[in-house]
């Protein structure tokens, strides 16, 4: 396996999405990751649509994995789990609080066993508070964390994103930085650790800009429609043939280059929009007036218009335009799996130059396990060389 | 004892992305050297609202991070970015075609730096030259299609998703990097085109859309739902819940009590009611059964009702009600620092590690606050600090 992690092996106990996606992570980064589901399958993958059969999100989320069945209820299976966390690196899980300890994996179980491991867990809320035992999901964190209130217009009022799992892979996306960070405490001490997110803490941290908002004002932030909070103009405008452009002015240059797109140099001169503070203060003036600019032409003029003068714009995609797309299109991947035939994902966006990443491949599969214990066990205490996965 | 203790960083970035990567490194232990130009970041001036002046969405992203103040088009401002350059364990740079960094994105670096660009597409396709913002990353992850309706103006996520994911996503690849720069005393390059960010976020949607069996479940039907703006309760709240532990006898309880046992012969509640809640198949349909059930209750009592028949629920809220709520203040993640213009309140980090402590990060600096005391480490004499600040070369402020 290319990539910085060459070499880690990690043994993903997690189910539904948090705890595999940062698993995921780590196998596009070159670890040698094998994922264990309970006898009955994960949970995840019972949820729709399917492809020949088996659950996508579950294959969407198990990439660069293999994974085995493991009864952690039965001694022998307990057995083959300890087995696979003395040969890993890494030991991840996020089963509601509780639960892990009482399967016989708990923290000071496992440290037993492997005092190098690094012992990673997500929870929704934390281990103390008066939410600690509560379970959580993608649209209950996005309902407490604040999440659901600062999408959406002031007449229809906010709305929760549907529904990918944004707050799923996120959390996962941040368990993964912490886990590397133990590695590399682990490099200075040889020492193991344990890891702990949590989805309301990783939530609150994606909406870092918009909390900090609220600290300077002491005021909820009120809803914006498609526009941003603290720049301007950058909102989305309807042009003549009906599509929506969606621009951008984050700089005072990028602003008098749009007023020379729009062919408005008076605009450029105008006091009352000089700065990004004035524009943000008088954003209701500046987007009717640029409303009604952007209402002459269709979008094509404007594209080329915005594109020359180097304005950050973009139409708004679907699916299918988006893989035919020329510079978008790059950023999925067709991942063929041995059992469900060929998917689009969209591999982790990093490119490293002296340890390249491996293609995106996948075997994980939600119905027929790519691996017996016995084949986990020596995937673990064998990691494949470099170049084959 | 913290994980990055005696790393420095260069981060030569404006904005949101490249600053929340330069935030991680500096929440983690490491000395962040934030060179700016003498304007300073853009953020300075993203507000209202303002702190003494400076932008809050910048005093957040910037806190715990020294400023270099210097002219790059200057050739002596060159000298001491270079001598920065060559002396830091990791640099990061926004790679803004239009900013004031480009140049430095496009760095192989010398020696064993981890050198982290964050371009806002792939450099080496055809729209390599192009700027980005927010807002049009989000369109073209193609995002407003799963707010709002599609017969209305398009919205976009109130949090800065992209950005924010982006500096997420080259934090954890930095992170790799030093991993591999720690076993084998290598540097090297890590890219991290922006446009991509969101993109990784909404994987599960791809695949879901790809060549499904059916066209069936919320990954390929959400498009055509209406917002979902939770359930509203009789004190004129909103919740959002679901039934993932009831039994068929505590749904049954539940619904009695809720006087809509009538439901039970639906074919949309079968299954203990999981079809009928959250990301259910029939989850929005259903909607006015229990806005009608919960008309005369309050959220608490219905909160109470749905948790003690296997259900989790959660209000909806918003930041005084959540940053009010007792589990905010257990997470421990709200930390305060004093500034000139008085408290200032800022999210820590949302992990811990173990044994690692947590780094209680000062106030953001002004512009060019540390250009001096920068300059001494690089070994420049005070007189030579001196003459490169009348030369403007560097600017000191602060």
């Amino acid at each position: 396996m290319g990539g910085p992690l060459q070499g880690i092996r990690v043994v993903d106990f997690a189910h539904w999405a948090v705890g595999p996606f940062c698993g995921l992570l780590l196998g596009a980064l070159g670890a040698t990751v094998v994922k264990v589901d309970p006898p009955e399958g994960d949970g995840l993958a019972t949820v729709p649509p399917t492809q020949r059969g088996a659950g996508t999100p579950y294959l969407a989320v198990n990439l660069y994995k293999d994974n085995l069945r493991l009864d952690l209820k039965s001694p022998e299976g307990l057995d083959r789990a300890l087995e696979l966390i003395r040969e890993a690196d890494v030991f991840i899980e996020n089963m509601s609080p509780g639960t892990i300890e009482r399967l016989g994996l708990g923290y000071e179980r496992v440290r037993e066993v492997n005092p190098r491991i690094i012992y990673a867990s997500a929870t929704p809320y934390g281990r103390t508070g008066p939410l600690a035992r509560n379970a959580g999901i993608d649209c209950l964190i996005q309902a407490f964390s604040g999440f659901a209130r600062i999408n959406g217009t002031p007449e229809r009022g906010g709305e929760m994103l549907r529904f990918e799992g944004h707050l799923d892979l996120n959390t996962g996306l941040l368990l993964a930085c912490a886990i590397l960070e133990a590695l590399l405490q682990r490099e200075r001490d040889g020492q193991g650790r344990r890891v702990d997110i949590t989805m309301l803490g990783a939530s609150l941290k994606l909406q870092a800009t918009r909390i900090a908002e609220f600290f300077a004002t002491g005021r909820q932030p009120p809803l914006r429609g498609s526009a941003d909070a603290v720049t301007a103009p950058h909102e989305a405008f309807r042009c003549q043939d009906g599509r929506w452009v969606f621009v951008g002015v984050t700089s005072e240059a990028q602003w008098v280059r749009l007023c020379r797109a729009l062919d408005r140099p008076d605009l450029a001169q105008d006091p009352r929009f000089a700065t990004n503070p004035d524009r943000v203060r008088r954003r209701e003036e500046l987007s009717r007036l640029l409303a009604e600019v952007f209402a002459s032409r269709p979008f094509r003029w404007w594209e080329t218009r915005l594109e020359e003068q180097r304005v950050p714009f973009a139409p708004v995609l679907d699916f299918p335009a988006l893989v035919e797309h020329r510079e978008l299109g790059a950023y999925l991947a067709e991942v063929e799996h041995p059992l469900r035939g060929r998917f689009y994902a969209a591999p982790p966006p990093l490119r490293y130059s002296r340890t390249p990443l491996d293609p995106p491949w996948t075997r994980a599969d939600p119905l027929e396990p790519s691996l017996s214990p016995a084949e986990a066990l020596q995937r673990l205490r064998k990691p494949p060389a470099e170049g084959t996965p | 004892m913290t994980v990055l203790r005696g790393l420095t960083v260069a981060e030569l970035a404006e904005g949101t992305a490249g600053p929340v990567c330069g935030l991680l490194l500096a929440e983690a232990g490491a000395r962040v050297v934030k060179v700016e130009t003498p304007a300073g970041d853009r953020a300075r001036g993203w507000g209202p609202p303002f702190v003494g002046g400076v932008s809050a969405v910048f005093l957040t992203l910037n806190r715990g991070k020294e400023s270099l103040a210097l002219d790059p088009s200057h050739p002596q401002g060159r000298e001491v970015l270079e001598r920065l350059l060559a002396g830091v364990d990791v640099v990061v740079v926004d790679g803004d075609p239009d900013g004031p960094w480009a140049e430095w994105a496009h760095r192989e670096p010398a020696g064993d730096p981890v050198w982290c660009a964050l371009p806002p597409f792939r450099p080496e396709g055809p729209w390599a030259g192009r700027p980005g913002a927010e807002g049009p990353f989000q369109a073209l992850a193609e995002v407003p299609r799963s707010l709002g309706r599609p017969e209305e103006p398009p919205l976009r996520l109130g949090a800065d998703a992209a950005e924010t994911a982006s500096g997420f996503l080259a934090y954890l690849g930095v992170l790799g990097a030093l991993l591999h720069r720690a076993r084998t005393g290598q540097g090297q390059r890590v890219e991290v085109p922006r446009a991509g960010a969101v993109l990784l976020m909404r994987t599960i949607l791809w695949t879901a859309l790809s060549r499904p069996d059916d066209w069936f479940g919320v990954h390929c039907d959400h498009y055509a739902y209406p917002p979902e703006q939770g359930i509203r309760v009789g004190d004129g709240r909103s919740i959002y819940f679901i039934l993932r532990r009831s039994t068929e006898d505590l749904f049954d309880r539940l619904v009695l009590e809720l006087g809509i046992e009538w439901v039970v012969a639906d074919p949309r509640f079968a299954d203990g009611g999981r079809q009928a809640v959250g990301i259910g198949r029939y989850a929005h349909e259903v909607k006015p059964v229990w806005e009608s059930a919960f008309r005369d209750r309050s959220t608490e009592e219905v909160l109470d009702l749905i948790r003690r028949h296997g259900g989790e629920a959660s209000p909806i809220q918003d930041y005084p009600e959540l940053f009010a709520h007792p589990q905010v203040a257990a997470l421990g993640i709200v930390e305060e620092v004093e500034t000139p213009a008085g408290p200032f309140r800022a999210l820590g980090r949302p992990w811990t590690v173990e044994g690692l402590p947590h780094v209680r990060l000062p106030r953001a600096p002004a512009l060019g606050e540390h250009t001096r005391a920068v300059l001494a480490r690089l070994g420049y004499t005070p007189e030579e600090a001196e003459a490169l600040i009348r030369a403007g070369a560097v600017s000191a402020g602060g």
